[in-house]
């Protein structure tokens, strides 16, 4: 048989050939499609993965740089910056100004992407950068809060010849040069390529915001509106018996006493949207009148807080909370700062250590510098889009920041009725809110509006079922930038101080030792007072009679200088007791209970000739103060017990441990499985008895996994009770077969040894706390393929060596038992001998693909500290490695 | 330039070899040899340029001067040339597979699998390539077309043929 075969006609093949051309068209047209404006959550192709300029160029960029002749426009002289081999800058410069606009040029070679991250999340642009929903949800929350407004309002406030604004304006500059000069040079960082957004001019507003950024980070605090939960259910009887203005373990105020009760001092204008109050008050954002209008009851500041209203207000804000990035609320308090006078260090002259603990990323939110012009000479830490060195060292003093817990963030409930669409009820009267239209860019061009309201307290945050605003410091006119630059030139603890002054937000402590042989610690930052009738702790009522009456003094904020005990520790603590006269928060829901504050104090008691080398042991350290003060009493009770091997193994390792949680320690082990699993035994039944609700980011809730925020705020009172009230009634809740503490803590210790048997096997030995604890340093963009690690990790919040924060999430998972959060940098200075060492996280450069992108690591896990190198013996250190930067 | 004797003489087309045949293929090789060159040079060029878009352009110009085999050959070793002796080049010099792990950890696809960012750059080229020689050929084969049913309007009888 024979095929048959069609001869087509030319009209046919016409046809053919058309259809042929459609397709390739269609090809194309996808293809081209593809390559000049991306698909989906791909970049445009043809700019992203050509391999002339595309992403894989990027890699030549994480080259360590080399002697080269850079140019630098607006120079007025000429700046160099030399790299030591692990990329530490030291920029020198013949005039401040140039010193400045260089810095610029190098954080923004070196971390262009990380600062540009930060301005937009702060700015409330986001949402231009990528497709995902979650972004656009952040740009609402922060344009509702309002950094861009503060950062706006507070470049117009500045005075044309201030130095800061110099400052700020040299350093925009400078990294405008350099990102000019980036893109000439295809050079900008990978992750443009990839997400396809462009570089726009760095401006001293987007400084400014990014310092509210880091504001924001430190003192934005949710808890008021979690706590309404859990103090409602209880009643305040209850609630104040269990959680006490103070923990309720030994507590070691750097400022004990005494006090001055001066008059408030005004709040300044707040000037960024926020209503104006009527004339004869100053509400809102400045002082108001104490007495409610109309004269209305004084209302029942607990009942307020924790009323169905206040409930519903916290869940819809909790909720919206938990969709943002980790970094835009308050989360982290455990960062150290400690001083130790000249006559008990062994090189006559005083050691300052710091290790500000914060949201571990890499790249890291620091960026070491030396810093040498005319008017500075600065080594130390800067944050990649600010201009100042916030940790570190002049050629005669030295500071390292702790956060001051206190609180800063007030909720009102404002008074609202269908009658009044978009009014609300505050002093005896109707007033409109403010309503501020933001359109926010998104990834595709379009944009979205979305409308900002604001009453006389602040933006509303929540607006279903009950309208609730937020006051928040941290948007309050602050003159950081006059602050820090005055700090930087202070030659004396008094100057130091003074240059304090101005700084309003965030609240910090400020820890300081100088060549003269002088400590102190100083505080700074605004105190918001509300009448003493309401409860600030606790979302309160919005109709004027809980306003902000002003701020404590600078005068009254806690401070010490040379304290006969020759040293001062910070370590987020409350800096005051009991008798302090202002509100300065409570122990429970905003400060640390103050384990590590102990910590330090035991190891700094009594103590002389302390070396440098010792100081950096003791930011390592892991012991755990709880386990110090509770093991005797439960070795002593579970002595009682019988038990069986694998119990008796467990038993010996916590008879021979030294409190201390290292990631191989069998003991750290049972310790730390023995605590969550008495806390629960103890505290569930309360819960349960007193019905509380679960807030939908429950950190209160006892559970058998892990200890959560509010179960830890109860340790202080758990040792005690262990130890001297053993047959407590909370020893005994009904239907329960114990009796006193004893008990109850054998029945904790069997069931946390037969639980990491079942787990891990019968060898006690071969438990290691690490196994299940680990440490991650974060991305940026959250991606697996650039976090390091997770690695194994001993410490708790409760340790010197804290490791801290809620597990992230990647692939849509929270990664269990891993923390994000710990020492962000350590620095030890030595006033004696002159030597300075430090250490962070990651590395210099935001490249993944540089040797400085993680080069640090690995002496960061192990407390090797670098040396802080300054002038002459810097420069050995930098040979080969110099920018010669001319105008 | 005589499109002719690089489109009518083609290695892909079967002919009887002769002397002056074998001389014509020469020279036909050479500039098959010749257009593929100037091909890598342009790509490669356009790539430093960060003009990726020179790929298919290439593309678009191999499918009017080369047909049949030459012209597959000419799509696939182009850019594999181009393209991946840049990338040869990048990875001898620098860590290129940290940022191919990078990208497409970014990607969501996974950070273990860095040989595939270099696949998907290749296949992306050649698909770059294969997009303009594609377009070029078949509107090259309408024109074609177009002018036969002009001049032969007549449709012609569908025939049966024995193969």
């Amino acid at each position: 048989m024979s095929p048959m075969r069609r001869k087509l006609t030319p009209r046919g093949r016409l046809g053919l050939h058309s259809a042929s051309l459609v397709g390739a068209l269609a090809l194309a047209v996808v293809v081209l499609q593809v390559s000049v404006a991306g698909a989906g959550t791909l970049p445009p192709l043809g700019a992203a993965v050509n391999p002339g300029t595309g992403v894989w160029v990027t890699a030549d960029q994480g080259n360590p740089p080399h002697d080269q002749n850079l140019t630098l426009p607006g120079l007025s002289g000429g700046a160099t910056v030399s790299f030591e081999a692990d990329g530490t800058a030291h920029i020198a410069a013949g005039t401040d100004a140039d010193m400045y606009r260089a810095l610029g040029y190098t954080h923004a070679r070196f971390r262009l992407f990380e600062m540009d991250l930060a301005r937009r999340q702060a700015e409330g642009r986001l949402a231009e950068t990528t497709s995902d929903p979650a972004a656009l949800t952040s740009d609402e929350y922060e344009l509702d809060l309002g950094l861009l407004r503060a950062a706006q309002r507070d470049w117009n406030a500045m005075a044309p010849g201030s130095p800061a604004r110099a400052v700020l304006t040299e350093y925009a500059q400078g990294v405008n040069a350099a990102v000019a000069q980036l893109k000439q040079d295809n050079a900008l960082p990978l992750y443009y390529k990839l997400m396809d957004f462009p570089v726009e001019q760095w401006t001293p507003v987007d400084s400014l915001a990014v310092q509210r950024l880091e504001t924001q980070t430190l003192s934005f605090d949710p808890l008021p509106t979690a706590f309404s939960y859990i103090a409602g259910a209880f009643g305040e009887q209850k609630f104040e018996q269990l959680y006490h203005a103070v923990g309720q373990n030994p507590q070691y105020p750097y400022d004990p006493g005494p006090y001055r009760k001066l008059p408030l001092t005004p709040i300044p204008a707040r000037d960024d949207g926020t209503p104006a109050p009527p004339s004869g008050t100053t509400g809102g954002g400045g002082t108001v009148q104490q007495a409610p209008a109309g004269g209305a009851a004084p209302p029942d500041g607990f009942a307020v807080g924790t009323s169905p209203q206040a409930i519903e207000a916290s869940a819809q804000f909790q909720d919206r909370l938990a969709q943002l990035p980790a970094n835009a609320v308050h989360t982290i308090g455990n960062s150290n700062a400690w001083v130790v006078s000249g006559k008990h260090t062994a090189s006559g002259k005083p050691i300052l250590a710091s290790d500000p603990h914060l949201n571990l990323t890499v790249p890291s939110i620091w960026y070491q510098v030396e810093l040498r012009s005319p008017g500075y000479q600065l080594a130390g830490v800067t944050v990649p889009g600010i201009p100042a060195v916030l940790d570190g060292k002049n050629q005669h003093i030295s500071w390292g920041l702790t956060n001051s817990q206190r609180p800063g963030t007030f909720y009102y409930l404002e008074k609202t009725d269908a009658a009044h669409p978009d009014q609300y009820f505050w002093n005896g009267q109707w007033r409109p809110m403010t309503k501020i239209v933001n359109k926010i860019g998104q990834h595709d061009g379009s944009t979205v509006e979305y409308t900002t309201r604001m009453t006389v307290h602040g933006p509303v945050m929540t607006v279903q079922g009950v309208t609730a605003a937020v006051w928040f410091t941290g948007t309050l006119p602050s003159d950081n930038f006059d602050s820090m630059l005055a700090v930087e030139k202070a030659t004396s603890f008094d100057q130091f101080r003074q240059a304090l002054r101005g700084w309003n937000t965030p609240a910090q402590n400020f820890a300081y030792a100088d060549d003269a042989g002088n400590i102190g610690i100083a505080n700074a930052g605004l105190q918001a007072q509300t009448p003493d009738r309401c409860l600030p702790w606790l979302p309160m009522s919005g109709t004027g009679e809980c306003d902000v009456t002003g701020s404590i003094p600078f005068e009254a904020l806690p401070s010490t200088y040379n304290p006969p005990s020759g040293f001062a520790q910070t370590a987020n603590q409350r800096e005051v007791g009991t008798d302090y006269p202002y509100y300065y928060g409570r122990g429970y829901d905003f400060f640390d209970q103050g384990w590590r504050s102990t910590e330090i104090t035991k190891a700094l008691t009594g103590t002389t000739g302390v070396t440098s080398q010792q100081m950096q042991d003791l930011q390592m350290s892991m012991v755990d103060d709880v386990a110090r003060a509770l093991l005797p009493t439960v070795l002593k009770d579970l002595e009682a017990g019988s038990w069986d091997p694998v119990q008796t193994q467990a038993l010996e390792a916590l008879k021979n441990w030294d409190y201390t949680l290292t990631a191989d320690s069998a003991a750290a082990t049972v310790w730390g499985r023995f605590m969550v699993l008495y806390g629960y035994a103890v505290w569930h039944p309360v819960w349960q008895q007193y019905k509380i609700p679960a807030p939908p980011r429950d950190v209160f809730t006892p559970r058998t996994n892990d200890s959560t925020y509010a179960v830890d705020g109860l340790n202080g009172l758990l040792i005690n009770l262990s130890i001297g009230d053993v047959g407590n009634p909370l020893f005994a809740p009904p239907g329960s077969t114990t009796h006193t503490a004893p008990e109850v803590i054998r029945q904790a210790f069997a069931s946390a040894v037969t639980d990491l048997q079942g787990k891990r096997g019968p060898d006690v030995r071969s438990w290691k706390l690490g196994d299940n604890h680990k440490v991650m340093i974060a991305s940026l963009l959250q991606s697996p393929v650039l976090d390091l690690g997770p690695f194994a990790s001993g410490g708790s919040g409760r340790t010197i060596n804290s490791v801290v924060s809620a597990a992230p999430v990647r692939h849509g998972k929270p990664l269990t038992g891993v923390a994000v959060g710990g020492a962000s940098w350590r620095m030890v200075v030595d006033w004696g001998t002159g030597q300075s060492v430090g250490i962070y996280p990651g590395g210099q450069s935001e490249n993944p693909a540089s040797p400085w992108y993680s080069d640090r690591l690995a002496d960061w896990f192990a407390g090797r500290n670098r040396p802080i190198l300054e002038g002459e013996s810097a420069l050995a250190a930098t040979k080969g490695r110099t920018w010669t930067l001319n105008p | 330039m005589d499109t002719q004797s690089l489109t009518g003489q083609l290695p892909g087309r079967r002919t009887t070899a002769t002397g002056a045949d074998t001389a014509t293929r020469g020279r036909t090789w050479v500039r098959v040899l010749a257009v593929a060159a100037a091909g890598v040079v342009l790509d490669w060029g356009g790539n430093q340029l960060g003009w990726w878009w020179v790929t298919v352009l290439t593309g678009v110009a191999a499918a009017l001067l080369l047909r049949g085999r030459a012209l597959a050959v000419f799509t696939l070793a182009v850019p594999l040339l181009s393209w991946g002796g840049e990338l040869f080049r990048l990875w001898t010099a620098m860590d290129t597979t940290r940022i191919s792990r990078v990208t497409l950890g970014l990607a969501g696809v996974g950070d273990d699998v860095a040989w595939l960012g270099y696949v998907v750059t290749l296949l992306y080229a050649v698909l770059l390539c294969a997009a303009g020689v594609w377009v070029a050929a078949a509107a090259r084969q309408v024109i074609r077309a177009a002018r036969a049913a002009r001049h032969n309007p007549i449709e012609q009888e569908e025939a049966r043929t024995d193969v």
